[in-house]
């Protein structure tokens, strides 16, 4: 492995326990840069050591206390760790030492709902994905001052107002816990939406570890699912920059071995008797890969899925499903009412039902509407496409 | 860690007596002090202009919520804050409640 994939598989888990030691985001993240830049000036050279994790952590954490020394910072936790190491006269901490891996801690703390969700989701890229600030700049398209400035605040108000380091208690743990995977899903999405793919991998990078972390939480093992559904059908999305209709597909592109892994965490999801959101939606991705599909079990799960979220934009998806059982006409009826008259798939739906069903003046103005309302190139090019069929007919 | 509860509500006068149900929520034992304040039409607001003192009638805010009380806990974390804060809501749901963190002397 390359030395650069070594420290960013590393990265999370040393902060992470680097956050627990020194009590502070700041001084853990200045701390842990030190160390990655030692090894990465000496493991080339003597070599990599028997336990890389621990190595790095006490590099880590002997550098920070010869800081605190230096700087005499009024941090409580540090100032008593630091007394407490000079007491003992013990300086240098074992790299074989077994430090606990406080992912979970440093997750949820980043993930608190004090903190705004642009902070959450770019503090969670930063100390658990490893990004640099300049990369999660350029990956949200904002400014690298503002991502940094954003970043900077949130690990203070951290700091200031004692957001707990902890894994919230049993009655807090699923709230907290929607939080924290609405994170994870928001990133991936992102990385879908604009097309930049990275996002979505680290999102995955990030499910992964989650997964790793909390085997028994069934709504962990369902998003992960859930974006490796979606993620094993990158290539076939995209053709020649259109995008590609999910029967268009070339399924000889779609990753089979990671619709594998997604399907044995469905599984285990469902044995651990889970039946949350991530779930259901998991469930329905897992129903669109077959072939032919089956609309009545998917308009079914869709209709689970509303009654749990009360979205609109799953009764879109309800109703389109229903297209295909109970025909066009019927859905047509249950978008009727729905509040998205600014969503620009409400439309290109509404605009597809009623091609179907010969109306093809009323076909034309929704889509002309939805082409108001597009927002990629690739959705302007699709949508002016069927305009023109309708056009010529 | 001391944290201060900003507590605002609709209310421009206070209720005549403490209700028993917030009372109940104050004798936590992680709460340090509480302060009720008096009605709007008492709150005098002083500013200073060009070195003369310049008094208002009325609070500094103008706004529907109006800063009623203010509760200092002393909690472990934002978490423990946030646990008084969610009893105090129990009791009055439509009030909203600041939390800022004291800054400890030194």
């Amino acid at each position: 492995m390359a030395i650069d994939d070594v420290f960013r598989e590393q990265w999370g888990r040393v902060l992470a326990t680097l956050v627990g030691l020194l009590g502070d985001i700041e001084l853990a993240e200045d701390a842990a840069q030190e160390a990655f830049a030692v090894a990465a000036e000496r493991w080339p050279r003597e070599g990599e050591p028997a336990n890389p994790t621990g190595w790095l952590i006490a590099t880590a954490r002997n550098r920070a206390i010869d800081r605190i020394r230096r700087q005499r910072v009024l941090v409580r936790k540090t100032e008593q760790l630091g007394r407490e190491l000079s007491e003992s006269g013990e300086d240098v901490v074992s790299e074989t030492a077994a430090f606990p891996d406080e992912r979970l801690e440093l997750v949820f703390a980043c993930c608190h709902p004090a903190l705004a969700l642009d902070a959450q989701v770019a503090l969670t890229l930063r100390t658990l994905g490893g990004l640099s600030t300049e990369e999660i700049a350029r990956a949200f398209l904002v400014p690298f001052e503002t991502m940094s400035k954003r970043l900077t605040r949130a690990k203070r108000k951290i700091r200031d107002a004692a957001i707990p380091f902890a894994v919230p208690a049993d009655h807090q743990l699923p709230e907290r816990l929607d939080a924290v995977l609405a994170v994870v899903y928001l990133i991936f999405n992102e990385g879908w939406g604009g097309g930049r793919v990275d996002l979505a991998a680290e999102a995955i990078r990030l499910g992964r570890a989650l997964a790793a972390l909390m085997p028994d939480e069934s709504e962990v093992l369902a998003l992960l699912a859930l974006m490796l559904l979606g993620d094993a059908r990158r290539h076939a999305r995209v053709r020649d920059g259109e995008l590609v209709l999910l029967d268009d597909q070339d399924r000889s592109l779609w990753d089979e071995r990671q619709m594998g892994q997604a399907r044995r965490l469905l599984e285990r999801a469902v044995a651990l008797h889970g039946q949350g959101p991530y779930l259901v939606q998991a469930a329905i991705a897992d129903l669109h890969l077959a072939q032919p599909r089956d609309w009545e079990q998917i308009a079914a799960l869709y209709g689970v899925l509303a009654r749990l979220t009360g979205s609109p934009i799953v009764e879109l998806n309800r109703a389109v499903a229903l297209a295909e059982v109970a025909g066009p006409a019927a859905a047509l009826a249950a978008l009727d009412g729905l509040p998205l008259q600014d969503y620009r798939y409400f439309h290109s739906t509404r605009a597809d039902l009623l091609r179907r069903l010969g109306r093809d003046a009323d076909a034309r103005d929704a889509y002309t509407r939805a082409l108001e309302l597009a927002q990629t190139d690739s959705e302007r090019r699709f949508l002016a496409g069927r305009l023109e069929a309708l056009r010529r007919l | 860690m001391r944290y201060a509860l900003l507590i605002y509500g609709a209310r421009a006068e206070p209720e005549s007596e403490l209700d028993p149900k917030i009372a109940a929520v104050l004798e936590h034992p992680s709460v340090v002090e509480w302060t009720r304040l008096q009605g709007l039409a008492s709150a005098t607001t002083v500013r200073r202009q060009e070195g003369k003192r310049l008094l208002t009638d009325g609070p500094f805010i103008d706004s529907k919520e109006y800063l009623g009380g203010l509760v200092t806990v002393d909690a472990p974390d934002l978490d423990g804050a946030l646990a008084i804060v969610e009893d105090m809501q129990e009791v009055r749901p439509n009030v909203v409640i600041e939390v800022r963190p004291v800054l400890e002397a030194g």
